[in-house]
């Protein structure tokens, strides 16, 4: 069996992260493989958003770097980043009343100098985002007047339309039914394979993550506890270490990848006697 | 704004344009219009002859000397807040922000009035300079009140910093020109929001500040509309957001202490002319922007016109506002109370 591995493109190095003095993650290291999926899974509040804003540029490590490409993305300015890298929070907010064309065209920020025209470049753009996620009849209506799923889509049109390789996304699938999930992650999917673009997304359904993802990464009270293709990150062991569940693992009917099926909750009591499913 | 919108549909940009272009043509017929009321009646023709050929005579010199630079004051104020009131709706993502809610023209107000006071300078020219220090050091205390705690600069955290810091100023302001003795009525008049007794060359100096600004503020109504995207997703779009606030916060700072240095806290003009702009443009700040040039113009002009046109009497042009804005202001805060929490 190949290990088709890729090199590293974006990479956290020994890097130690925390709010108010108290650290999220300490001395972490990971490295995203170019033009391939990587879904980043975990309980909730074991740091994966956190861990995403910092290798987004928008949380500054206490210690250790970012780097992309084997530059400190410190060195980088906003627009040089925005120009490689891009990123949807998980809840994205914007003027409700915006439309999805003047949201997308918000995208090519990093590609426009104050004063310049509009672009056949910026134009091409923003087409080739609104026809990659379905969204050209709906270009003109108010983010408000959307579903769930379309502003999903909105966004992850904003985040085409800025032409990086890499793209960051925080928990896309949250707020979608089963259908509009399938729909996102096939779209995830055709870029890394046609477009060849490094994707590293934040997953819930290790399932799905199994069957859509290259890699996975499972992260468990801020660090890493498995990194790898899907049949051997996802493990009875490792799924028991990393989120607290009894299971086991089945080869998938219907994909390569493995399927978890659930048995029990081994417990959601940690030691410190908090709740460790706060998020 | 050339080819800002290419790939928009032409129907919607042509339409947004043809409302730009008609209520710019629409403040040159009210500006004359408020040429001919005052307490004397000059016939509408008189002011041709007495912008080519000034001759000295009673009426030539109340329209040169008189109305001409209390018109000329109104456009100017008024398109000079809304803007300002526009760009700190965009940058705070807050309904409610505007820089007479937020302290800005009360810092202004009260910086003017403190070097009146306390200096011996009295020429505009050198009192828009404290506007511009108080207004900036106002809307600076603001923003750092209302970030003390959870959830940062919130819409409501904001407004109540704004609301606390105005009420103090104003009442020190108020102190002050009742203190002194030699306080002027035309001083205590402008504290209240007056476009009246304002000389040509007060104008003169003034203006240059504010049509700066105004011209700064369209230029940069790209990197602002971006702005409104809040702080991580302008960040994640490639702009530096630090450096954009400092500048929006500058023009703000600009455009609201050469008004207030004109015409004193004028109120409202800045908080109901965005939303005006908005509920005809949608929520792209460019056209905004665009849109609250001409409206905050033709707003003050007609309500400081309009009130002596209608009862004949010389109200104060920010008390004509209060008057106006407050109920839009329940109304604004009502509807948008679920957005304040």
């Amino acid at each position: 069996m190949t290990e088709p591995t890729s090199p590293v493109l974006l990479q956290a190095h020994d890097v130690t992260i925390g709010y108010d003095g108290r650290d999220i993650m300490n001395r972490l290291s990971i490295g995203i493989e170019r033009g391939r999926f990587t879904a980043l899974l975990g309980p909730n509040g074991c740091g994966k958003s956190t861990l995403l804003r910092a290798l987004a540029g928008l949380l500054a490590p206490r210690s250790g770097t970012i780097r992309l490409e084997g530059q400190p993305i410190a060195q980088l300015s906003r627009k040089q980043l925005a120009r490689r890298l891009s990123f949807l929070p998980q809840i994205p907010r914007a003027p409700d009343d915006i439309t999805v064309r003047d949201l997308v065209e918000q995208g090519r920020y990093p590609h426009r100098r104050p004063l310049a025209p509009w672009s056949a470049a910026d134009r091409a753009a923003c087409t080739e985002a609104l026809e990659l996620t379905h969204m050209v009849a709906l270009a003109d209506q108010p983010l408000a007047a959307l579903s769930g799923g379309q502003r999903q889509r909105a966004w992850l049109a904003m985040t085409l339309a800025q032409s990086a390789d890499i793209l960051l996304l925080d928990e896309p699938t949250t707020y979608l039914d089963m259908a509009h999930q399938l729909e996102l992650l096939a779209l995830l999917r055709r870029l890394v394979d046609e477009r060849g673009k490094t994707v590293l997304a934040v997953l819930h359904d290790i399932n799905q993550a199994g069957q859509f993802a290259d890699k996975l990464a499972l992260l468990s009270n801020g660090s890493i506890a498995g990194l790898g293709r899907p049949v051997d990150v996802v493990t009875p062991e490792i799924i028991r270490t990393v989120f607290h569940v009894d299971g086991m693992v089945l080869p998938n009917p219907m994909a390569p990848g493995p399927l978890f099926l659930p048995r029990t909750a081994l417990t959601i009591i940690d030691a410190t006697g908090e709740d460790a499913t706060r998020s | 704004m050339p080819n800002l919108d290419a790939i928009l549909p032409g129907r919607r940009r042509n339409r947004r344009a043809l409302g730009l272009v008609l209520l710019i043509a629409l403040v040159l017929p009210m500006a004359l219009w408020a040429l001919t009321v005052g307490s004397s009646q000059i016939a509408p023709g008189v002011w041709f002859d007495a912008l080519m050929h000034p001759d000295g005579s009673r009426e030539h010199i109340v329209l040169l000397d008189i109305r001409l630079p209390r018109m000329l004051a109104g456009l100017l104020v008024g398109a000079q807040l809304a803007v300002a009131g526009a760009i700190m709706q965009a940058v705070t993502a807050n309904p409610l922000a505007s820089p007479g809610l937020l302290g800005i023209n009360a810092g202004a107000a009260f910086a003017v009035v403190l070097a009146l006071a306390f200096t011996s300078i009295d020429a505009s020219g050198s009192l828009v300079w404290f506007a511009f220090g108080g207004a900036g050091v106002a809307g600076g205390c603001v923003y750092a009140l209302g970030s003390i705690g959870r959830g940062g600069a919130t819409p409501l955290k904001l407004a109540l910093a704004g609301a606390v810091l105005t009420a103090f100023l104003t009442s020190v302001t108020t102190s002050l020109l009742l203190l002194d003795q030699g306080t002027l009525d035309n001083l205590r008049l402008w504290a209240a929001g007056s476009l009246t007794g304002r000389s040509l060359s007060t104008v003169a100096e003034l203006a240059p500040y504010g049509l700066a600004g105004l011209a700064c503020a369209l230029a940069a109504a790209r990197p602002i509309m971006t702005l409104s995207l809040g702080g991580d997703l302008a960040s994640t779009v490639g702009q530096n957001v630090v450096r954009w606030r400092l500048l929006a916060g500058l023009l703000v700072v600009v455009l609201a202490g050469s008004a207030v240095a004109l015409a004193g806290p004028v109120g409202f003009v800045g908080l109901v002319v965005p939303h005006a702009a908005r509920m005809l443009v949608g929520a792209d700040y460019r056209w905004i922007m665009a849109y609250s040039a001409p409206l905050g113009a033709l707003l003050v002009l007609v309500a400081d016109t309009g009130i002596r046109w209608l009862v004949g009497i010389d109200l104060p042009v920010g008390i004509t506002m209060a008057l106006l804005g407050s109920p839009v202001f329940i109304a604004l805060a009502r509807r948008r109370s679920g957005m304040m929490r």
